[in-house]
């Protein structure tokens, strides 16, 4: 199931049929019609578009109707009378049933709109007929009389009749059993089973999945048993030895008050014991009077629920636990906008900068004397910080959200890309239920996107080179994103042809990029690295495709932006990998804490690839530029006081110097820094746009000491130093 | 310019000369805190400080109106005023009062040394003449 677009879908819906009922009551006391009736057409045009990308063709079919309909009455071709309200409130009545089929996990086909389609239908021909069915709608479900004569009444849950859904690319099958038994149809079975919640749907799926069994088991206690409800604990717990009880109908705690006479209790059991053999165990239990195991219906976990449109007796009879069931599923999530998430985030970033200086009171008030209350304001500082760590957690996973949302766009992307490209690509995406903040898959999107076409357009080879390279003709391109050490990782790998140093040497050289002096000193690695020079792009002719006019610098760039590092495998003959880092969120960063001139600044971690401390002797001077040697790599080391225009001597520079080691590959630069400080998590904010965009600052923090320190722009400084770095 | 006598002042001095805000754009007046210079930006923008977990810009007034900076005493003061929905703070040399004027002149060419167009008009105290800050202008100097 597409979850993420299946939320969206419901908001949208729930909205859209709110204004609908609004609107149709307005109709009816007539205010301006004309502009309610466009509004109501909108409407139902609005549902008709989303619920057919979403596959729910009943839906389409309906809203379908009601637009056709509402563009006669817009366009003055009928008019507005109680029998046009009188139908469009039908309507919507049946669209509520189907949003509540959707939400309870069907695929809203378990609705017989026919007869309100036909008359809307006839309505719109013009052809008279007895007013429609009444349709009551009460408090907490739906209750249609209309229906329950009709020959399609079991069709509701009848799925035989489910149609072909067109399904979106990559949906995972198992939740769609489209042949489950007719509930209904299940003539001994007298007693009710509960509707499940979709996460136990979810659960007992996944089970199944695992190849366990999963029952019902139906206990009667013995009403002579005097701690009924106690006995239920110890079935469950007994139950919970031969596997798993998932959940219990009614919860074990309402059981207790109200133990007269027999007692009943549901269990959903998951394990490895078959039915007979469960109920033989559970029959052996003290003060079990009857048991019944049941397999579950793949219809109660997957396609098709008993929603409270169900006919007859049993709506009757669940009438109020199925209302509250639907109730529950609705409040599992809770829209809540970005500007109040982004507040709660700020707040938190506050509390975290308090607490350093907490702690930092604490230090210095230890240092000066140790009494008891010293101690206490230790350990107080201690509980503290671990509850802002908490809290900074839970406010962060509210922010996230899985990269799904983004993979997802991508199946139809690769498609469009290997047809107009004449290539046969297969996608592989794995790990999209990774989660990271919502701002990052945002700004992720662009530089992800344009790698996937470059790797379509330059990586994978035309079948026929693949061929003739001994390769399957069929490419392969792998989109790969992980959780690694407190980062996210996204990698897009496909199996081409590789990039070949060389020639990027001759392109970059061609393009002015680098002399034919400067080509002689590059590696192989270190040519590759290239591509990412501003004004390079390795297609000899700019393709449709990928000359978009960004180029890999700008992705680099954008990357680096958002405290990320971009790497580059590569292969020839065999691909290339691109592997992204970036951090998990960009309100809050691990950062590094050095000491330039007195002040304080701060590298950000992602930024830093390692820190090595060297003699003045170590940093050479080649070709005018200052370097530093370090495992057969030339880096250049930029003497960052004079770009941030602090004094600094390099002649009274200490014996021993400390280097910090920023960016990635080819663009790496040692910083020369007085002192090193230590890391803390650190709250980026912003210096206002009073002070606006300084060049080599992202933003500011406050340390633990009250004192603001500036936090490092590396990509800027990097992108600056490496051609001044020589003076 | 029209005279006024209704408005209310910040009145502060730098060097030997007094100046003015209205006090409609006074946030507040803080002792001089620690100021983290910022690299790379115009020369009076003095560098940031921490209000209250606020990150706020903090300029010379001295710099901006050619004046040598002199050591900060302990009568200087940051004056926090609003501008555009931010909070921009100004060192002074020492805050002396909340005033009005009984009336306010138009600013001529160059007040003591520094571009009439800092001003808004030059008001008239008991104790001498007050320049009245054009807050757009000093904030905003090129």
């Amino acid at each position: 199931m597409l979850s993420e677009y299946r939320e969206v879908f419901l908001e949208e819906l729930e909205e859209q049929l709110q204004l609908m009922d609004e609107e149709i009551l307005k109709l009816e006391r007539e205010e301006d019609s004309s502009r309610i009736v466009q509004t109501l057409f909108r409407a139902a045009h609005t549902l008709k578009g989303s619920s057919a990308a979403m596959g729910y063709d009943i839906m389409k079919q309906l809203t379908h109707e009601m637009e056709q309909l509402l563009d006669l009455v817009r366009s003055g071709k009928r008019t507005v009378t109680g029998a046009l309200i009188d139908r469009l409130f039908h309507a919507l009545d049946h669209l509520k049933l189907l949003k509540l089929d959707i939400v309870d996990g069907g695929e809203g086909t378990g609705i017989d709109i026919s007869v309100c389609v036909r008359q809307l239908q006839n309505f719109a021909n013009g052809i008279e007929e007895a007013e429609p069915a009444e349709v009551q709608v009460t408090g907490n479900g739906l209750e249609k009389s209309d229906l329950r004569d009709k020959p399609n009444v079991s069709g509701m849950l009848n799925l035989s009749e489910v149609p072909d859904v067109p399904n979106m690319p990559n949906v995972p099958g198992r939740l769609n059993i489209p042949n489950g038994p007719d509930l209904t149809g299940n003539g001994e079975t007298e007693w009710v089973k509960p509707t499940l919640a979709l996460n136990l749907r979810l659960k007992a799926s996944e089970c199944l999945d695992q190849g366990r069994q999963v029952n019902w088991v139906y206990v009667r206690i013995s009403s002579s048993c005097p701690i009924k409800g106690a006995r239920a604990y110890v079935i469950q717990s007994s139950l919970g030895e031969w596997g798993e009880v998932l959940y219990t109908h009614p919860e074990l705690e309402e059981l207790e008050e109200q133990a007269e006479g027999d007692t009943e209790v549901l269990y959903l059991h998951a394990g490895d014991r078959m039915p007979e053999e469960l109920k033989a165990l559970t029959l052996g239990l003290m003060d079990v009077e009857d048991v019944r195991v049941e397999a579950v219906s793949p219809a109660e976990i997957g396609l098709v629920q008993p929603s409270p449109t169900q006919p007859a007796t049993k709506a009757v009879s669940q009438a109020d636990g199925s209302g509250s069931t639907s109730g529950k599923a609705k409040s599992q999530t809770i829209r809540v906008s970005v500007e109040r998430l982004e507040h709660l985030m700020n707040l938190v970033g506050e509390l975290v900068i308090d607490q350093t200086r907490i702690h930092q009171v604490e230090r210095i008030q230890r240092r000066r004397f140790s009494d008891d209350s010293v101690e206490e304001l230790g350990h107080i500082s201690d509980h503290l910080s671990r509850i802002i760590s908490d809290l900074q957690e839970s406010v962060m996973k509210t922010r996230m959200l899985p990269i799904e949302q983004l993979f997802n766009r991508f199946p139809r992307m690769i498609r469009d890309l290997s047809r107009d490209l004449g290539k046969d690509i297969e996608l592989v995406i794995e790990g999209k239920d990774t989660e990271l903040d919502r701002t990052l898959i945002e700004e992720i999107a662009d530089p992800l996107i344009h790698l996937i076409r470059n790797a379509v357009d330059h990586g994978i080879e035309a079948p026929g080179i693949r061929e003739a390279n001994g390769k399957p003709a069929k490419g392969t391109l792998t989109i790969r994103a992980a959780h690694e050490d407190n980062q996210v990782v996204i990698y897009v790998e496909d199996d081409g042809a590789g990039i070949h140093a060389e020639k990027i040497r001759a392109s970059a050289i061609a393009k002015g990029v680098i002399t034919v002096e400067e080509a002689s000193y590059l590696t192989d690695m270190e040519s590759v690295e290239l591509i990412f020079s501003p004004g390079f792009s390795t297609a000899a002719v700019v393709s449709e495709v990928s000359g978009r006019g960004v180029g890999m610098d700008i992705v680099k760039s954008h990357i680096e932006k958002l405290n990320g590092l971009i790497e580059i495998h590569t292969a020839v003959g065999k691909g290339t990998t691109f592997k992204i880092k970036l951090p998990l969120t960009l309100a809050i960063i691990e950062g590094l804490l050095v000491r330039l001139a007195a002040q304080t600044y701060i590298i950000p971690m992602s930024n830093i690839s390692e820190i090595v401390r060297v003699t003045r002797e170590d940093i050479v001077t080649v070709r005018g530029q200052s370097v530093i040697l370090l495992r057969n790599q030339v880096i250049p080391v930029a003497w960052i006081h004079e770009y941030l225009h602090l004094p600094n001597n390099r002649a009274e520079a200490k014996q021993n110097i400390s280097l910090v080691i920023v960016g990635s590959a080819e663009k790496r630069l040692a910083l020369v820094v007085d002192e090193l400080v230590g890391n803390q998590e650190i709250v980026i904010k912003s210096l206002g746009s009073y002070i606006g965009k300084v060049s080599g600052i992202a933003g500011g923090t406050i340390l633990g000491d009250g004192s603001v320190a500036l936090i490092m722009e590396i990509a800027g400084i990097i992108a600056r130093m490496s051609g001044k770095s020589a003076s | 310019m029209q005279a006024s006598s209704h408005e209310q002042y910040i009145e502060f001095g730098i060097d030997q000369e007094q100046y003015a805000i209205g006090i409609q754009d006074v946030h507040e007046i803080i002792k001089i805190q620690e100021i983290t210079a910022i690299p790379n930006v115009k020369e009076y923008v003095k560098g940031v400080i921490n209000l209250r977990g606020r990150i706020v810009p903090v300029i010379s007034l001295r710099c901006l109106f050619d004046i040598e900076e002199v050591e900060y005493s302990k009568s200087s003061r940051i004056v926090v005023i609003h501008h555009q929905e931010e909070a921009v703070g100004i060192v002074v040399d020492r805050v002396n009062k909340v005033t009005t004027f009984s009336d306010i002149q138009p600013p001529p060419e160059r007040v003591g040394g520094v571009q009439g167009s800092f001003f808004t008009g030059i008001g008239l105290a008991e104790s001498g003449l007050v320049g009245i800050l054009r807050l757009d202008e000093v904030l905003l100097h090129e």
